[in-house]
């Protein structure tokens, strides 16, 4: 009777994430599949497997909108400012995981405050401001933005796996004659690297998916990032849906084939110094 | 190598948490001190505050004649041995050798030389390009030891090296570290909580309660004149036998307590009146009484060690007597529930004061 008690709960565990897992997945296999539909079919009954396979909407997006244009942006504007970020924040980061100094708790405070604010009210007055320092409209006036929110992210990741380290090997760095500096960079970062590459990862994609700031500092195509193109494609008269799903699916698989490949290390990294290892 | 010499050190964390009080402490050139206390007593403190991981509160650390208390870790070229071992994780053992001496700009051709000869030393030439995750915990251990000796530092600070090695490891690397201390005639600092280790290993025992220094000397005279209860209590196991009693000066001085009542032979002219004072006798130096005994015992509990038995006892009194132990021959033949006259000579006893503790007069040696 028990027994059975217990395999019931446990089928019903198995099912009820099998149902999530399936309500997760489905808007992803729906809009990969109907990438492929011709456009007829995707107006048609809705099927869940395509009677015909093609690749028009992927050939159109690359012919007739030369969608390489917004791939080079949001590659060149996501990997400048993970760049700077985790160059940045790193050396803040190891500041305030190791180093005494006054106003630290303030400091934090403040890096986590910054993260608060919602993006929508400080797009206006960045909007100025960027107009004024004549960058609307350039890579450096999207990624100065992206450092504001990207940034506090990077510390805060990189605050934790710095603890996580043991002191003692930095201590027998400074021991055995290291400046701080030297110990940092001979110690500290050759052991973080696993850190430092999920923190990469993830301001990347934060900054690649980033939609706001990208259509509110951009002023045609030349300079749009994929999101933001994504969301113009719609014509006056039209909604190319098989183009945009098929520029979707293109957006989604670069943090895709990140996440699969560093899943556990970033799921380490997001948990770093929650528990004691 | 240099002597090392604390001055009033202090050391406070956060508002008025006191690790280390009004600190002195010389340390002679080529001296192998141990800095001992149960956890929290602030020898690892002050150890850190040698080496410059701590800054001190108060005082001065000087090395020689230097004062180096503003020096930074790398501008006191000491070494240190962590508990932990704290090898590079991702350097080969070669690295984690050259590591200090490639800081402090030594030529290349020198290190190689001084790593390859360490490693014939410490018989570490098959492990140089292993990392320290591939060694077993004593290779580890060794790798440590290397990574300070290969530095030919002016001081060793050692901080529990050995707590992480099994029993048999211990007392082997321990028997090393003596032979590595008389023939790099080195200053040492070695820090433990283990009384046998501190006993074993240094020339002079600093004992450490609370953050107080209670007492430093050599190994024998801190076992036979403890400087205060704590010390007498610390250092010897098992653990010296305390009682409180009274002592009275009637005629001859006399301890006095609803167990015993002896008579001592100690100089008369400390004792003014009475006063309560706390008795220490050593579990190894109560005998059984052959003729009048000084108290009378019942056997508790019985632990026989092999060559000897330790005997949990009660000394006879008010309310259920007093909880002792003592250590006896292993032929002797006794029971629990046994009674037995017991005998302390005169010359072991300790007297201390019932307050901070003190030795009290010139109790024997």
């Amino acid at each position: 009777m028990i027994r059975a008690l217990v395999a019931l709960r446990s089928a019903a565990i198995v099912l009820l994430i099998g149902a999530i897992v399936l309500g997760i997945l489905f808007p992803f296999y729906w809009a990969i599949v109907a990438s492929f539909r011709p456009e007829t079919e995707l107006f048609g009954t809705p099927s869940l497997w395509p009677q015909e396979w093609v690749t028009e909407h992927y050939q159109k997006l690359f012919d007739e909108r030369n969608f390489w244009v917004p791939i080079r942006n949001s590659l060149i504007v996501a990997g400048a400012t993970t760049f700077l970020c985790v160059v940045i924040g790193a050396f803040c980061a190891y500041a305030v995981a190791r180093l005494q100094f006054r106003g630290k708790a303030p400091i934090l405070g403040f890096i986590l405050a910054v993260t608060m604010f919602p993006q929508i009210t400080i797009v206006s007055p960045l909007y100025l401001l960027l107009r004024e320092l004549r960058l609307i409209n350039t890579y450096p006036g999207l990624v100065f933005p992206y450092l504001t929110f990207a940034m506090p992210l990077t510390v805060w990741l990189l605050v934790s796996f710095f603890r996580q380290l043991p002191r003692e090997l930095e201590e027998a760095g400074l021991i055995d004659g290291a400046s701080r500096l030297r110990v940092f960079w001979e110690i500290v970062l050759p052991l973080s690297w696993p850190g430092l590459a999920t923190t990469a990862i993830i301001t990347f994609i934060y900054c690649w998916n980033e939609f706001l700031f990208a259509l509110s500092f951009t002023l045609g195509p030349e300079r749009q990032t994929v999101p933001v193109a994504i969301a113009l494609f719609r014509g006056q008269y039209q909604v190319p849906w098989g183009q945009i799903l098929a520029a979707a699916s293109l957006a989604t698989a670069p943090a895709a084939i990140l996440i699969v490949i560093f899943q556990r290390r970033i799921v380490t990294g997001l948990t770093a110094g929650a528990v004691k290892g | 190598m240099a002597s090392i010499r604390l001055e009033k050190i202090e050391k406070v964390f956060g508002k008025n948490q006191a690790a280390v009080r009004s600190l002195d402490l010389e340390i002679a050139d080529g001296a192998f001190v141990v800095l001992v206390g149960p956890s929290g007593c602030g020898k690892s403190t002050t150890l850190r505050i040698i080496a410059g991981l701590e800054t001190p509160t108060r005082g001065k650390v000087f090395l020689g004649e230097q004062d180096v208390t503003a020096f930074s870790p790398q501008e006191r070229d000491l070494a240190m041995v962590f508990q932990s071992y704290a090898l590079y994780p991702h350097k080969a053992v070669r690295q984690n050798l050259e590591f200090g001496l490639r800081m402090r700009g030594v030529a290349p051709a020198v290190i190689s030389e001084r790593v390859e000869r360490i490693a014939k030393v410490l018989g570490l030439e098959t492990l140089l390009e292993r990392k320290p995750g591939q060694l077993s915990g004593g290779q580890r251990q060794r790798v440590a030891l290397g990574r300070a000796i290969v530095r030919e530092p002016k001081a060793f600070l050692l901080d529990e090296p050995l707590s992480n090695l099994d029993a048999k490891l211990r007392v082997q690397t321990r028997a090393e570290l003596s032979r590595m201390h008389r023939q790099l005639s080195a200053t040492m600092v070695y820090v433990t909580h283990d009384q046998e280790e501190a006993m074993t290993l240094g020339d002079q025992i600093a004992v450490m309660n609370q953050g107080v220094l209670e007492q430093v000397a050599p190994p024998l005279e801190i076992y036979r004149r403890p400087a205060t209860a704590f010390v007498a209590g610390f250092i010897g196991s098992p653990t010296m036998n305390f009682f409180r009693c009274t002592l009275r000066q009637d005629g001859t001085p006399r301890l006095r307590s609803s167990c015993f009542d002896i008579a001592l032979n100690v100089d008369a002219s400390l004792l003014t009146g009475e006063r309560e004072v706390l008795l220490g006798i050593r579990p190894q130096d109560i005998r059984l009484a052959e003729g009048e005994a000084d108290s009378q015992a019942r056997v508790d509990v019985i632990q026989p060690l092999g060559n000897e038995m330790v005997q949990h006892i009660k000394l006879l009194g008010q309310d259920n007597g007093t909880s002792a132990m003592m250590i006896v021959p292993a032929e002797m033949t006794v029971q629990i529930n046994d009674q037995l006259g017991l005998h302390f000579p005169r010359e072991r006893l300790h007297l201390f004061d019932t307050g901070p503790g003190r030795r009290l007069g010139a109790a024997p040696r």
